[in-house]
This record gives structure tokens, C-alpha cells and sequence, in this order.
């Protein structure tokens, strides 16, 4: 098992009259090679959660095992674990400092004290890994890229690392239609081909219900829900009561379905629903 | 004087350290009626941001002209009644609180223009209820939700009785249910309260509330129109960098399967409704 949480409570500012119970009593475990949706309104727990996958933050009670290793109590080096487990915060653009592109990209190898031809190695790796051109891309400075190109320089520096697994906190908030699909294609690449876990916390339900093999709920610091997208999008009705919102795919064969229609529910993309309602009107008759 | 934003030919240019001109705008023009509902979409870095700046006399033309209500923003001596009239909210709800409970950041406009205090008492009540947040009139804003946050920016622009509201991505950051909250409130603040709605987004089904749309693309406006003309027209948004609402993309895909599927199904429940009858 590459991560395996149990009973962790988290608890900030704890012993201080601004205590706020953020995690309750969360067990789960990812696999590797697994893609992970991470869903839940905003303050239900899901970047304190993440953070720990890591040990960003220390458990106020329970455990964390990394590959088995309880991160908080064996002897273990936590710069290994952070080098296993990348983490891409939300907006990581806003972190981008150095002068060069192929600078930025390069802190974290040169932390590993590699040596320099290694070093451009992973740099020249990373930046192909996120489709950005290495040769015409590493002299120029990361502020005067344009959002999307940021965003992906900002992944580069954490893939230079050669994680195994990828978490990334809501990876596509504030991108256009164009940069949102084509972060979401190099995601799925980073999973299909170089075979990283990846781990993704979202507010776009299309986003997870597509990608991710296995989602987790959350709900006020708690794990709500547990199961792959068709058993979670499913349940209809106490996915709203978390404040969440169906896929408009899963939502519109629903609505169809309730109106008698005989049509599977579940269905995660454009494509899909089509070729559903497509048939559908083949079998009335109608085309 | 005309109750409306005019964008008269409008160029700007940010400027690096070197002295090296990146242009944002490129000749805009633009006009917004009082009342109305415009949405704006474009991809990242066509000029958006930069635009709605210029609304509220954040940004001054290089050239060209904008005028509020018959207010040049070049002139200084507009810029207070240009932004009472013109509020913005921007994407980021945390970057945008001044005060520790909900009711002095909401009358943090009003104590700057050195009202008495029962008059900002009352307004600052009124906002809070114009949102929907008068429950929570003594809270820490920083325990609200996201879309709460971004419902008190709202009611602190509000508080200034604004003709426009410019809202820049208000909803990025947030989950469905507080995204949905954002926009009944801004809807009702342009049904009700009749304050003219300026939207800029990425979620082109957020675009589908205006009553136009103006996409713009590199730093100029490439096509403004109403959401029947923008989303059934000739235009071919993919090519900009853009998509359709996903239902409207379906529609699109099962009208070139074959499906006789009439013009004016841009939302769910329209849809459904033509595939039941």
C-alpha cells in the first residue's frame, strides 16, 4: 500500500481558544498506480488531508504509513517521502521565483545535491513531461509565460523530482477552457504512460467523474463517502445534501430516466451521453 | 450625461522593469447600458482583467477614453464617484477582507466617506440582507464559506449603492454549491436591485445568465452578442481556445447526428424537455 491513513484527527490551533477540528477520525488507503478524486465543499478537510499525505502537517492523533512506514514514529527521512509524494498546491504559479524557467524547474534536483549534468537531465525531463519545449523555453523567465504555460512549469518543478505519486489541489481552478483540457490530458498522461499514482482534489465533478478510478468524499473534516465514480454518482440524492453537484451528464440521464426513459445513469462523458441518447431515440423510433 | 459605460478606443500596455511594453489592450471599444447583464469570456491573457481595471479607474487608458455615467476615468476628480458607482469583486474571496467581523468589513466603504454612524448601521443591515448574510452580521468572515466570502464582497460593494458591479472570475475558487449561491445573488442584484452586471469567466454555463456575451480574444474584442447569436452562430469558440456550455455542446453534437433539435436549448431542463416530447 503506498498510503495508508488511519484514524487521523487533525486539529488546528489546538489548546488555543481558535481550535477548529479540521480531520475527525479518517481511515483510507490508496494503492499505487491508483487515480484518486478528492471531492468535498470548501472547508470540509480536503487540503489538510492532502498535506498530510506527505507530512506537511503532523497529525494531532492517528497515523500516516508511507509504503508501510509510520512517517511520525519509525525512523524515516522525511525528505524521501517528499520526494516520493509531489504535491502541487492550488495556484502554484504564485510560487514561481527564480529568473529562468530551467532555474525554477531545477530547485528542487539541485536540493538533492545531483550532479549538474542530472540535474538538466530531470529539468529537460520534467518540461517534456508537461509539453513545453526545453530548448525554447529554458532561458526565459516564468513571469512572462501566460497562465497556463505557469501552471505547467509549476508541475514540471515538482515532477523534476521524479515522484511516484502526484497530488495536485484543485490543478485546474482559474484556467481557460483550452489550458484546463490540456492540463487534464497531460494528468492522464502522467498516469497512463509514466504509470504515477495521482492523486486530485477538485470542485468539477465532470473533471473526476471521468478520471479517476476511486473518489473520497468529504464532508465537516470527515470521510462521507468512499467508492468508484458510477457507485458515488449514483446515490443522487446525498451527494447534495454535502453541497456537491451531480456530473451534467450523470444529472441529465437522471432527469430522462425519471421521465420513464430507458437509459443508463451512468454516464461520465459528452461522448457517451450522445451515443446513449442516440440509441435511445433509434429505439423509439425517432431516427 | 448617458447612464452607461462607454469604451471609446481604448489601448493599454503593462510595462516590465526594462522599459518593455506588453500590450493588454489593443484599441476596445465597448459600451454597457445601464441595467444590463454582459458576461465576458476569453482564454487567459486576451485582456479581460485588464478591462474590468479600467471600469472603476484601477487602470487608466494608454489612449482612448472610458466614461461612467459621463465620468472620464482620466479625470481625478471623478475617481470617488467612479468607483461608489462602479464595485469590483475579484476571484480570491480570502484577499479581499479588511475587518474581523462581517458587519465592519462590510462597512468599510462607508466609513471611509465619514457618514454618521446610524446611516452606516442601517446600509450595512440592508447590504447583509440584500445577501442573504444577516445571520451572520457579528461573525469572523474568516469562518464563512467560500461562497459566503465572496457574498460579502458582494455586500460590501453594495453598501455603496453602485450602478455597475464588475465581478472578475468571482467564482473560481469555489465549490458547486457556493458558485451557485454567487450567482442567484448576482442575478438578483441585477433583477432586483437593477445594478448593471459586468461577469467575467472561465465557465461559459455561467456565461448563459447574461443577456450578452463579449468574447474577447489577444487583447481585443472579437465578438459581442447575445447568448443565442454567440452559441448557435457561425462562430467556432474551439477555435479561440474556448468551449461550449456542455449542454449546449451535446445539442450541438446530437443536431449533427440528426437529431431535430430546434435553436434555444442552452440549459439542461430544455433539453430534457425536447427529448420527452
Amino acid at each position: 500500500m503506498l498510503i495508508e491513513i488511519q484514524n487521523l484527527k487533525h486539529i488546528y490551533m489546538c489548546g488555543t481558544p481558535f481550535e477548529t477540528v479540521a480531520l475527525h477520525d479518517i481511515s483510507l488507503t490508496i494503492a499505487k498506480g491508483e487515480f484518486i478524486g478528492i471531492i468535498g465543499h470548501t472547508g470540509s478537510g480536503k487540503s489538510t488531508l492532502v498535506q498530510h499525505f506527505n507530512g506537511l502537517l503532523k497529525p494531532t492523533a492517528g497515523s500516516v504509513r508511507i509504503e508501510g512506514k509510520d512517517i511520525w514514529k519509525d525512523k524515516i527521512e522525511m525528505r524521501q517521502v517528499r520526494q516520493k509524494i509531489g504535491l502541487l498546491f492550488q495556484f502554484p504559479e504564485q510560487q514561481l521565483f527564480a529568473e529562468t524557467v530551467a532555474e525554477d524547474v531545477a530547485f528542487g534536483p539541485k536540493n538533492l545535491d545531483l550532479p549538474a549534468p542530472q540535474i538538466q537531465e530531470r529539468v529537460r525531463e520534467a518540461l517534456e513531461y508537461v509539453e513545453l519545449d526545453y530548448n525554447a523555453i529554458k532561458e526565459r523567465s516564468p513571469f512572462n509565460l501566460s497562465g497556463g504555460e505557469k501552471r505547467r512549469v509549476a508541475l514540471a518543478g515538482v515532477l523534476a523530482m521524479r515522484p511516484q505519486a502526484l497530488i495536485l489541489d484543485e490543478p485546474t481552478a482559474g484556467l481557460d477552457p483550452a489550458g484546463r483540457k490540456h492540463l487534464l490530458k497531460l494528468i492522464q498522461r502522467l498516469h497512463l504512460e509514466a504509470g504515477k499514482t495521482i492523486i486530485m482534489v477538485t470542485h468539477n465533478m465532470e473533471e473526476v467523474a471521468r478520471l479517476a478510478s476511486r473518489l473520497f468524499i468529504l464532508h465537516q473534516g470527515k470521510l462521507a463517502m468512499e467508492g468508484n465514480p458510477a457507485e458515488i454518482f449514483s446515490s443522487g440524492q446525498p451527494l447534495e445534501k454535502l453541497g456537491l453537484s451531480l456530473p451534467v451528464t450523470v444529472a441529465l440521464m437522471q432527469k430522462l430516466k425519471e421521465k420513464g426513459k430507458k437509459v443508463k445513469t451512468n454516464v461520465f462523458s459528452l461522448e457517451e451521453a450522445k451515443q446513449e441518447i442516440l440509441a435511445l431515440w433509434k429505439k423509439e423510433g425517432k431516427l | 450625461m448617458k447612464l452607461q459605460i462607454t469604451i471609446q478606443d481604448v489601448s493599454y500596455s503593462y510595462r516590465r522593469e526594462a522599459g518593455e511594453k506588453i500590450p493588454a489592450l489593443k484599441g476596445v471599444n465597448l459600451t454597457v447600458e445601464q441595467g444590463e447583464y454582459l458576461a465576458i469570456i476569453g482564454p487567459n491573457g486576451s485582456g479581460k482583467s485588464t478591462l474590468a481595471r479600467h471600469i472603476n479607474a484601477l487602470l487608466i487608458p494608454d489612449s482612448g477614453n472610458v466614461w461612467v455615467n459621463g465620468l472620464n476615468t482620466k479625470e481625478e476628480d471623478a475617481l470617488w464617484e467612479i468607483r461608489r458607482l462602479v464595485g469590483m469583486v475579484f476571484q480570491n474571496p480570502d484577499n479581499q477582507i479588511v475587518a474581523t467581523t462581517v458587519e465592519e468589513d462590510v462597512a468599510f466603504g462607508l466609513e471611509n466617506l465619514g457618514l454618521p454612524a446610524k446611516i452606516i448601521r442601517q446600509r450595512v443591515k440592508e447590504a447583509l440582507e440584500l445577501v442573504g448574510l444577516h445571520p451572520y452580521t457579528r461573525h469572523a468572515p474568516h469562518f464563512l464559506s467560500g461562497g459566503q466570502k465572496q457574498r460579502l464582497a458582494i455586500a460590501g460593494t453594495m453598501v455603496m449603492k453602485p450602478r455597475y458591479l464588475v465581478l472578475d472570475e468571482p467564482t473560481a475558487m469555489l465549490d458547486p454549491q457556493g458558485r451557485e449561491e454567487v450567482l442567484q445573488t448576482i442575478r438578483r442584484m441585477n433583477q432586483e436591485e437593477k445594478v448593471t452586471i459586468i461577469y467575467i469567466t472561465h465557465f461559459m454555463e455561467e456565461a448563459l445568465q447574461a443577456d450578452r456575451i463579449c468574447i474577447m480574444q489577444d487583447g481585443a474584442i472579437y465578438a459581442v452578442g447575445r447568448v443565442e447569436e454567440i452559441f448557435e452562430g457561425e462562430l467556432d469558440l474551439t477555435k479561440l481556445g474556448l468551449t461550449y456550455p456542455p449542454v449546449v455542446e451535446l445539442t450541438r453534437e446530437l443536431r449533427s447526428a440528426g437529431l431535430p433539435i430546434p435553436p434555444g436549448i442552452f440549459r439542461l431542463e430544455e433539453l430534457v424537455e425536447f427529448l420527452c416530447s
